[in-house]
């Protein structure tokens, strides 16, 4: 995918649209583009203005005298066929059109007409009616309104503006960052499956979330998944779940089928994990980006309470997990360490001693980390900096590390919250979504072992 | 549903099965009363008779099934009830004959179905039958083909995979033999292309062996 590793880097870009005037879409573009950071050249084309943003304007994409790599169009419908066969002629690699007015209202014919002055040449197109592309490695961003996300492992795919945007900023609020965001607009050239390769073979991308409404090429979207999917995680969203089968079908099996169940099997059965909720895609795609995957569903539980750590116990059980079995001698260390007994369900309840907390990771880390295959710490009472023991571990072990943080509103919360973050630790405000994350990440470690 | 669909009859289906390696119970295409006598001697009693008609794809809603026919008499005399309930249904109806099928024994129903995926193609979906597929739609679906290993997966992920194990003193049922069979109909499907659906239902599982009872495969408009 050198193609799009290409269009990812341009070390110039002229700005078609580029205005002063905060009401234009090529506004909101200059914007971003001389704001983030973007270190390669900028040239804004305006028909009027000689100066936009302070930077010389020019009348045409033609009128450019350097190297052009990159065009991002966003003046009316009209002018965009116009513009893009000067970007052919100029040999640019990539044009992203965010102007709208195409399939989405009957115009097709005029994505046939882009096409077909692409056709044999060296340029690509991102759109139309995109909202538009980030590569945060090198500051690029021509995404309105949202700023140069936080770098991290996160690749963003989205059919929607307004989710990538959650997407990436949600990263950014817990630590985690993204590499590179593509929104999809109506994909006439460029489709989903170019990105997911692309994503699929950058280093800088951990785990690749997706959100889908319905692939543009179908058949090489199957291709895609069925030969990415077991190589880096993909996160996937497509809404659609309330979809009933079709009642005209002929036979008994078409009329429970439907598409959006069939969607769920070919998740299932290729190793892509579908989420049906927001709250669980966001959780999985953290656990993803920060977490080792589990070799096994035996699991430790450290908990500064009795109480919130029998809930996470009811839920490791309900999601297929088991608590680890330490050997007599794990336990009689750890009794003497703590002084108190490991109960027959194998919860490790530490209250908020770290010193105790200490000794007892590294009993288990160093002594007997065979016998276990992830760890998850529950801190429910926020004193004594308990949350800083997530790290202490994941420095001592190579298995995934979650965390359950349900201390609220008290002082020590954003320390806390904030030392979670610092350290990469997968954190969750209850037991439920840090098992679920668990799950997940076993589940596709699984898919990835029985395939 | 309208009398256009296309539909493969039910003797042609089982040829297509049979020639897949797919067993089907014992049984002959009558197209006179006059062949009941012959096509009995090899089939025995009990047995199924069935209406083949290019006109009729729900079959017992045109009375076009009678089960349980223990001599010839009583099969000559469901050739006549059949044939009749049927032109009753639809006086049009095109009458190529009768499929009789020896009856089978009493057994878990599954039911095994494909359909096209516009996105994905083929798919497979299976069930056990009755109010599990009717009213809590326990069934499970994969993408065409799946090997033997993926449709054990298909069914260890129903609800009702303890009805097939075996529970409270019962055997546990033929769950090899029924992952064999989702894998070759899988297959089939994928490799005849001109199949748009197909319904195994009922299909019956025992301790030692799986039989297809009923198969409608609707074709892809011509």
């Amino acid at each position: 995918m050198k193609e799009i590793e290409r269009v990812l880097n341009p070390k110039s870009i002229a700005v078609v649209g580029a205005s002063d005037n905060p009401d234009k879409w090529g506004y909101g573009i200059m914007e971003r583009i001389t704001s983030d950071g973007f270190a390669g050249s900028v040239y804004p084309v305006n028909a009027r203005s000689r100066e936009v943003f302070g930077l010389d304007a020019f009348s045409s994409l033609a009128d450019i005298p350097d190297e052009v790599d990159m065009v991002n169009i966003s003046i009316p419908g009209k002018f965009v066929a116009e513009v893009v066969k000067q970007a052919v002629d100029r040999g640019v690699k990539s044009v992203v059109i965010n102007t709208n007015g195409y399939r989405e209202v009957g115009r097709g014919d005029l994505e046939t007409e882009l096409l077909e002055i692409i056709k044999d040449s060296d340029t690509r197109i991102i759109g139309p009616n995109v909202q538009g592309i980030m590569n945060v490695q090198n500051k690029l961003s021509l995404n309105l309104g949202t700023k140069l996300f936080d770098q991290g492992p996160v690749g963003i795919i989205a059919q929607s503006g307004s989710v990538s945007a959650y997407i990436g900023e949600k990263m950014g609020d817990d630590g985690i960052g993204i590499s590179t965001m593509f929104n999809l607009g109506n994909q006439i050239d460029l489709c989903e499956s170019d990105f997911i390769e692309y994503l699929a073979g950058d280093e800088q991308t951990k785990v690749i979330a997706i959100y889908l409404e319905g692939p543009r090429d179908k058949d090489l979207f199957k291709e895609t998944l069925i030969r990415n999917a077991l190589k880096k995680p993909i996160v996937m969203f497509k809404p659609g779940s309330t979809e009933q089968g079709t009642e005209a079908a002929a036979s008994h099996t078409g009329s429970i089928a439907g598409n959006d169940r069939i969607f769920s099997a070919a998740c299932q059965q290729y190793g892509v994990l579908r989420c049906d909720d927001l709250l669980g895609y966001v959780d999985s795609i953290k656990a993803f980006a920060l977490c080792p995957l589990p070799e096994g569903n035996r699991t430790v539980v450290m908990s500064t309470s009795g109480g919130v750590g029998s809930i996470v116990i009811d839920e490791v059980y309900k999601n297929g997990l088991e608590m680890a079995r330490l050997p007599t001698a794990a336990r009689q260390e750890i009794e003497t360490l703590t002084g108190v007994k490991v109960p027959e369900n194998g919860l490790l309840d530490l209250a908020i001693d770290t010193g105790i907390w200490q000794r007892v990771i590294e009993t288990l880390c160093k002594n007997y980390s065979g016998c276990f295959d992830s760890i998850l710490i529950v801190v429910a009472d926020g004193v004594n900096n308990v949350e800083t023991m997530a790290g202490y571990a994941k420095n001592l072990s190579s298995k995934p590390i979650l965390a359950v943080y349900m201390s609220y509103g008290d002082q020590y919360r954003e320390n806390a919250i904030s030392c979670l973050k610092h350290e990469g630790i997968a954190y969750y405000g209850s037991p439920e979504r840090a098992v679920r994350s668990l799950k997940n990440l076993l589940w596709y470690r699984d898919k990835q072992v029985n395939t | 549903m309208s009398s256009q669909t296309n539909f493969m009859l039910e003797p042609d289906a089982v040829k297509l099965l049979e020639s897949h390696a797919i067993d089907y119970p014992k049984n002959s295409f009558v197209t006179a009363k006059e062949g009941i006598a012959v096509a009995t001697q090899t089939i025995g009693f009990p047995l199924v008779m069935k209406i083949v008609s290019p006109d009729i794809i729900h079959k017992s809603d045109a009375g076009g099934v009678v089960t349980n026919v223990t001599s010839l008499a009583e099969a000559e005399a469901a050739y006549d009830r059949i044939t009749e309930s049927v032109k009753s249904h639809d006086p049009n109806a095109d009458i190529r004959g009768l499929l009789l099928c020896e009856q089978a024994e009493k057994g878990e129903e599954i039911i095994i179905g494909t359909v096209i995926d516009d996105v994905f193609g083929h798919a497979i979906m299976f069930g056990l039958g009755g109010i599990f597929v009717e009213v809590l739609e326990d069934v499970t679906f994969r993408i065409c083909p799946v090997d033997k290993k993926e449709a054990l997966q298909m069914i260890r992920e129903i609800r009702g995979y303890e009805i097939l194990k075996g529970t409270r003193g019962k055997p546990e049922l033929d769950i090899e033999g029924l992952a064999e069979l989702i894998s070759k109909v899988s297959e089939l499907v994928v490799k005849n292309d001109s199949i748009r659906e197909i319904d195994l239902n009922p299909v019956r599982i025992y301790e030692d062996k799986v039989s297809v009872l009923d198969a409608r495969i609707i074709l892809r408009p011509q």
